[in-house]
């Protein structure tokens, strides 16, 4: 445990950090000791990864600042954060997997002239004083996850790093991976070394921190020391919003819609890593919520379903389509049956930025349509465009503006429209309301309540809690890529989702 | 070469991907409503209960019982003893009762006044439910054509498909096929448009028939278990008991002929691996090991042979409502459940226990 009243050596005063104007990170107060184990915890979105890349010199301060070892200091790139002993170690790594171990930890200290005995020797030496076991001639692309962040901190240590900033450490590492990582933190703490410790696992972060602090929504929500929090405390201070916000309503007061005809079954469909196993159905006339934390596999899984991706060929499971087995081997065939993904990168696969909105809006039919010689007549097509412009309501200039000048919400709007000009019977929404502003989120809320009330399958994938239980008529949890809670909104609440998707 | 074929073609299918049953999630999340449903009556073969004018009526063994649910405790009555087993009972609306015997046939009329009904041998040995029209006209499932009620097991090992619908003219003696080619149906409803719902067990699904049109049209399908007895719910639609799960381990060994083969050719018909009417604590069963008992506890989640399951479902077709017992209960192999007097009831012939259903007939439904 760390003394309370051991250094403070890093420090952050009201910082901000603002991406066009939205707060990622909100007047935060934080603080790192000398030789201590802090484990940042928070939803996607809650502002940890941003609080600790500026720490790491990614990203300046909007306003607020940082002190190291009491002066305050302001980093221009990375290696100004290096040179104050600053480290970051992602989940992929930044090794070179084609040299070998030396070679990474000493690259770019490369002589003129290198003996690589002389190199490995050296490598040796550093690795053995780190206790590390890893081979310094081997190829980093043989190793494990875990061996990979050792060569990775041994570099770190290499470069006079003593503070660590590890970004989710463990979720790709296997169980026994996991305690040679527990061991290696325990070691680098035993040397003096700082270390934030990014987790979705709260029982690792509770067992290896020596204080914890909870981000929500980009705000500081609580600092203690681990010994004074339990998992309930800390899912709390991770989910506990008010609800009374106007836009979410009160999710307890909803009704189901009752389940129609089963149009979707995965019976333990699986992906590479990604998806293990992953069994649910998806019925008419309802919305099913989908809840993961990122890496639960919850897009792979729609997406495997749309034809986006597919599933393994041996071992793979089984899908149905209103009974049918299908496996996609293009997103196309999806479409024409109906199947509509909206995905939750609008800019990289849902529009052509510079085309116009009914041009785009168009594009979606022409997905559908089975005819690949048929004549399309202008008029028709401005028609039908119109018309979902109108539905949808989106805001602009007229029907030709170019999509890239919409705001979010529009843009998303014409996403969604682009797909429901399919006429679709399976409808799947991945992150809705990702970038999109307030007033925009309840009218792509309407248009969710619309199709499921008109009997439409509809599946929404969103990491926000209100939403999932807003808009919800059954909700499943996704972790490590498998269903393993499904809930009816009776007994949903933000802290039973939480821990299922957590535990 | 046809051995190739069928090689090739599940390398390539899509079908045959990996083994796979239908999730129990949705309507059918699985509750432990089943488990805690109140035991009224432990008669040890229970089996097809009918709700007449005259009360609540079941099989078991040789013997037709009348249950007496008035007093404090429900008293089962004999009222008939047969030479075989009982296979179904059905009731009309006047009273009358249809009694189906392993073996024997089919016996019409009343306590006291029955009647017998010739079928043809092969016919009359596996007579699984009935169901009296409001004409008073008599519908019969035939489950199998070889083999008797009680080898339904083997009947689903040998992929069943003999079984067949009798329209039955009790006065007349008389019966014409109504439908065939079915595998192994198990149970029947009156549907409020006149036609028959049938659930079709080895084809874990319900089908429609039009008395006037041989081809049976699929309601349901791909059910989690395989269904068994139907009977009509007040609020519309049907009741539906299941009385075993499917698993990947039985889709596997239905799947692996030469397997399956040497399972029925070398092993006793109790040992091999299949659905189960009941759960059992024998440790040579290849499940007990590992995944369905760890450290002398039943996971309710584990893939047992045996489950409990009923299932309320709308005119439609559409389940509504599940009542579960899960691998870790004991109220297992549902063949039979049946709504009587407002309330609902539901015989575990797993366990011989006549089950009273919590919150069947009250209230709205979870997903009404």
């Amino acid at each position: 445990m760390t003394d309370p009243h051991a250094t403070d050596i890093v420090q952050f005063r009201k910082a901000t950090k603002a991406f066009a104007g939205n707060a990622a990170v909100r007047d935060v107060d934080f603080t790192l000791r000398q030789g201590e184990v802090h484990a940042l915890l928070g939803e996607n979105g809650a502002g940890k990864s941003t609080l600790t890349k500026v720490l790491a010199g990614l990203y300046p301060l909007t306003s607020g600042e940082m002190l190291i070892d009491g002066k305050p200091v302001n980093f221009s790139s990375p290696g100004d954060a290096m040179k104050h002993g600053i480290a970051m170690v992602f989940q992929e790594t930044n090794l070179i997997p084609s040299m070998n171990v030396a070679q990474n930890i000493f690259l770019g200290e490369e002589s003129f002239f290198n003996r690589l005995r002389g190199v490995n020797i050296k490598a040796q030496q550093h690795l053995q004083r780190l206790n590390f076991h890893v081979e310094p001639t081997a190829l980093v692309s043989t190793l494990g996850a875990a061996k990979k962040q050792m060569v990775e901190i041994a570099r770190a240590v290499h470069h006079n790093a003593r503070i660590f900033i590890f970004d989710e450490p463990t979720a790709t590492l296997t169980p026994e991976e996991k305690q040679h990582f527990f061991a290696l933190v325990e070691r680098l703490k035993g040397e003096g070394a700082s270390i934030v410790f990014i987790s979705h696992a709260l029982e690792e972060a509770l067992s290896i921190a020596d204080r914890i602090s909870v981000l929500r929504d980009g705000a500081l929500i609580v600092t203690d020391e681990a010994r004074n929090l339990t998992r309930e405390k800390i899912v709390q201070a991770m989910v506990g919003r008010q609800l009374t916000d106007a836009l979410y309503g009160d999710a307890a007061k909803r009704v189901a819609r009752a389940p129609g005809e089963k149009v979707l079954a995965l019976e333990n469909v699986s992906m590479g890593k990604a998806v293990r196993s992953a069994t649910l159905s998806v019925f008419a006339g309802q919305v099913t919520g989908l809840f993961g934390l990122v890496g639960a596999g919850r897009t792979e899984m729609m997406k495997i379903a749309a034809g986006v991706l597919k599933r393994d060929f041996f071992h793979g499971g089984r899908i149905t389509l209103r009974g049918e087995v299908v496996r996609f081997r293009v997103p196309r065939q999806a479409v024409r049956r109906g199947v509509a993904y909206i995905t939750e990168d609008r800019k990289l696969d849902g529009l052509f930025d510079t085309m116009g909105i009914a041009q785009n809006v168009f594009l979606g039919k022409l997905a559908k349509g089975s005819n690949p010689v048929s004549v399309i007549g202008l008029n028709e097509a401005r028609r039908q465009s119109a018309a979902w412009i109108e539905t949808m309501n989106v805001r602009s200039i007229g029907a030709n503006a170019r999509v890239v000048e919409l705001s979010g919400g529009n843009q998303q709007k014409v996403v969604i429209a682009k797909s429901l000009i399919q006429a679709p019977s399976l409808i799947i929404f991945d992150e809705p309301t990702r970038g999109v502003d307030v007033g925009a989120i309840a009218e792509i809320h309407q248009i969710i309540e619309r199709l499921a009330d008109a009997g439409a399958a509809v599946v929404v994938i969103s990491s926000y809690l209100p939403e999932i239980l807003n808009l919800s008529d059954r909700i499943l949890v996704a972790r490590q890529g498998r269903i393993v809670e499904e809930m009816t909104i009776d007994e949903a609440s933000e802290e039973k989702i939480m821990y299922a998707a957590v535990h | 070469m046809a051995g190739l074929g069928a090689f090739v073609r599940r390398l390539f299918s899509t079908d045959d991907a990996g083994i796979s049953v239908p999730a129990m999630d949705g309507v059918f999340k699985p509750d432990n409503r089943l488990e805690e449903a109140e035991r009224l009556v432990s008669l040890p073969a229970i089996d097809n209960l009918v709700s007449s004018p005259a009360g609540l009526f079941c099989g078991s063994g040789n013997t037709l019982f009348r249950l007496d649910l008035g007093g404090a405790i429900a008293l089962p009555v004999a009222i008939a003893e047969f030479a075989a087993p009982i296979s179904f009972v059905a009731s009309a609306l006047d009273g009358r009762l249809a009694v189906g015997i392993e073996g024997e046939g089919l016996q019409t009329g009343q306590q006291g006044a029955w009647k017998r009904v010739d079928l043809p041998g092969d016919v009359a040995s596996c007579l699984t439910a009935g169901v009296f029209a409001a004409d008073g006209s008599l519908y019969v499932c035939v489950g199998s054509r070889r083999h008797p009620a009680r080898d339904w097991k083997r009947d689903l090992m040998e992929g069943g498909s003999s079984g067949m619908v009798l329209a039955i003219d009790s006065a007349e003696g008389s019966h014409r096929e109504l439908a065939a080619g079915l595998a192994f149906p198990n149970g029947a409803v009156m549907l409020g448009n006149g036609h028959l719902a049938v659930s079709e067990s080895w084809r874990h699904r319900i089908v429609a028939i039009d008395p006037k049109s041989p081809l049976p049209v699929a309601m349901l399908e791909d059910l989690p278990a395989y269904p068994s007895r139907l009977s009509p719910a007040s609020r519309g639609g049907f009741w539906m008991a299941l009385f075993a799960p499917r698993r990947q381990l039985f889709e596997l060994v239905l799947r692996e002929d030469d397997y399956r083969r040497e399972m029925m050719a070398t092993i006793d018909p109790g040992e091999w691996i299949g659905p189960e009417l009941a759960g059992s604590a024998r440790p040579d069963q290849p499940l007990s090991q590992g995944s369905v008992r760890q450290m002398g506890v039943l996971k309710p989640w584990a893939p047992s042979r045996s489950y409990g399951l009923v299932a309320r479902c709308d005119g439609s077709g559409l389940p509504r409502e599940s009542w579960h017992s899960r691998a870790d209960g004991s109220m297992h192999g549902i063949t039979s459940v049946c709504e009587h007097g407002g309330s609902v009831y539901a015989a575990s012939r797993g366990s011989g226990t006549l089950l009273r259903l919590p919150d069947a007939t009250s209230g709205e439904a979870r997903h009404d």
